[in-house]
């Protein structure tokens, strides 16, 4: 991983953090970088599709079918992740 | 999870996967589901299984693939129909990765009415237009109908009963049949012509369609004058406790005649004894026809329109009227959205097929 995209990894937290508490119930306020967030409720089927296309939007970047998983969007820090391999 | 084609050799998991997460909707009917999901004879079907990383079966997507045509090139549109995951992949968002499948891969993805909650992933992942949405027209045969509208509505209905004039043209005249006229093709191949997007009507699509399909019976009502068929309809018998009502799912005829065809189906309908006649269409095609003909367009649930789409059994849930278009060619060429373009009935898509009370209603005969 270069310096530049590490670098980028608190913007993007805070940017999927903020999303996701102005696009989930209460729950969202409180997670951490780590918190499960489909054993937490905050995302479902129907969430994790605007997330999706927020993440498409903001990171100007085209999602595979596959790559919408478990593994790739259980927390905010696998998302971070997951977004820096596709900047 | 991944997704994975279907194959046949997957039937019997499917079977095991529905009875704990689908019910009877669409029926579960290995020849039913075939007819409409199997798209050719390679023993791949038109879907995609959602499977844990154990293997294990978990959701599944199937799509109605039939041809149509995209402003002068021929295309494949695939109607998503049975989407179910199960909960455990309802919590890992296993739904939305199968929708996001079919819309993410396929060329052209429309979808007919549904639910609210359907639509909050329709308005994401799809376009709906201004002007292009499922509209339902109606002509109440009887004052019988009214039965099966709610109270508030139940005046309008008795106040609509079709009172005959705007008779058919001299010379024209309907007849009933199972099957699709001989002359059928050349009226089909001057209608499309109209449009830019459309499911192709092919006598070998009516076929498949309609003459073919397991567990669901049609009755074809041609109009023909002097020199050869004018307009056809194609119709399926709901029986309702009030009476039986005519839906008309399909309707094609010479451009130029609309009102004329619609005329002779009508005149038709009315000595029959049904409740009401209704016909639901995207696109502007038959709007003028329609009215002119003494059918209601109906907007909303209020006044006639308060008679149920829903009649097996009649119920009043909450359905609503609207049409997305979604798949990677449609996002990207918007030629399709202007209401005289495109053409669709209820005949498309599923949304005309069996519930299980229809299934038992046609084993009593």
């Amino acid at each position: 991983m270069n310096p530049v995209e590490t670098s980028m990894t608190p913007e993007i937290k805070q940017a999927l953090r903020k999303f996701l508490a102005e696009n989930s119930d209460d729950g969202a306020a409180n997670i951490t970088d780590e918190t499960n967030l489909f054993e937490s409720g905050i995302l479902d089927s129907f969430k994790i599709l605007t997330t999706v296309l927020f993440i498409e939007e903001t990171y100007a970047i085209s999602l595979d079918f596959e790559e919408l998983n478990e593994s790739n969007f259980h927390s905010i820090d696998a998302m971070a992740d997951f977004i820096r391999t596709r900047l | 999870m991944k997704l994975v084609p279907f194959f046949d050799a997957d039937w019997d998991r499917f079977v095991a996967f529905a009875a704990g997460n689908i019910g009877n909707s669409p029926p579960v009917d290995r020849r039913f589901f075939e007819h409409f999901f199997r798209s050719d004879e390679s023993g791949i079907w038109s879907g995609r299984i959602l499977e844990s990383d154990d293997g294990d079966f978990e959701g599944v997507a199937f799509l109605i693939e039939v041809p149509a045509k995209f402003g002068d090139a021929p295309a494949q549109i695939a109607w998503p129909s049975v989407l179910f995951a199960s909960p455990k992949a309802q919590a890992v968002g296993g739904g939305a990765q199968l929708a996001f499948w079919y819309y993410r891969n396929l060329p052209f993805v429309p979808s007919i009415g549904g639910t609210v909650k359907g639509n909050m992933i329709k308005d994401r992942l799809s376009l709906r237009t201004e002007g292009i949405d499922l509209e339902r027209f109606i002509l109440v045969l009887s004052p019988r109908a009214a039965e099966l509208a709610p109270p508030e509505c139940r005046q309008a209905v008795t106040d609509g009963v079709y009172a005959g004039g705007g008779s058919a043209a001299p010379g024209l005249r309907a007849t009933w049949s199972d099957g699709i006229p001989a002359d059928y093709e050349h009226v089909w191949r001057n209608f499309r012509r109209k449009f830019m997007f459309t499911t192709e009507r092919s006598p070998a699509y009516l076929r498949w369609r309609y003459v073919d399909a397991p567990l669901l019976s049609y009755k074809f009502l041609a109009v023909h004058d002097d020199r050869g068929l004018v307009g056809l309809a194609v119709t399926r018998v709901q029986k309702t406790p009030a009476g039986p009502v005519c839906r008309i799912v399909d309707f094609v005829c010479e451009p130029d005649r609309a009102v004329e065809a619609w005329r002779a189906v009508v005149g038709e309908l009315a000595e029959e004894d049904f409740l009401f006649a209704d016909f639901f269409v995207v696109g502007t095609a038959f709007h003028t026809a329609l009215a002119e003909a003494s059918f209601h367009r109906c907007d909303g649930k209020v006044g006639i329109g308060g008679l149920p789409n829903l009649l097996s059994p009649p119920e009043h849930r909450d359905w609503n009227y609207t049409f997305h278009v979604g798949g990677t060619v449609a996002m990207r060429d918007h030629s399709w959205r202007r209401p005289d373009a495109v053409y669709f009935t209820k005949g498309d898509s599923d949304r005309d097929w069996p519930t299980m009370h229809d299934i038992a209603s046609m084993k009593n005969g």
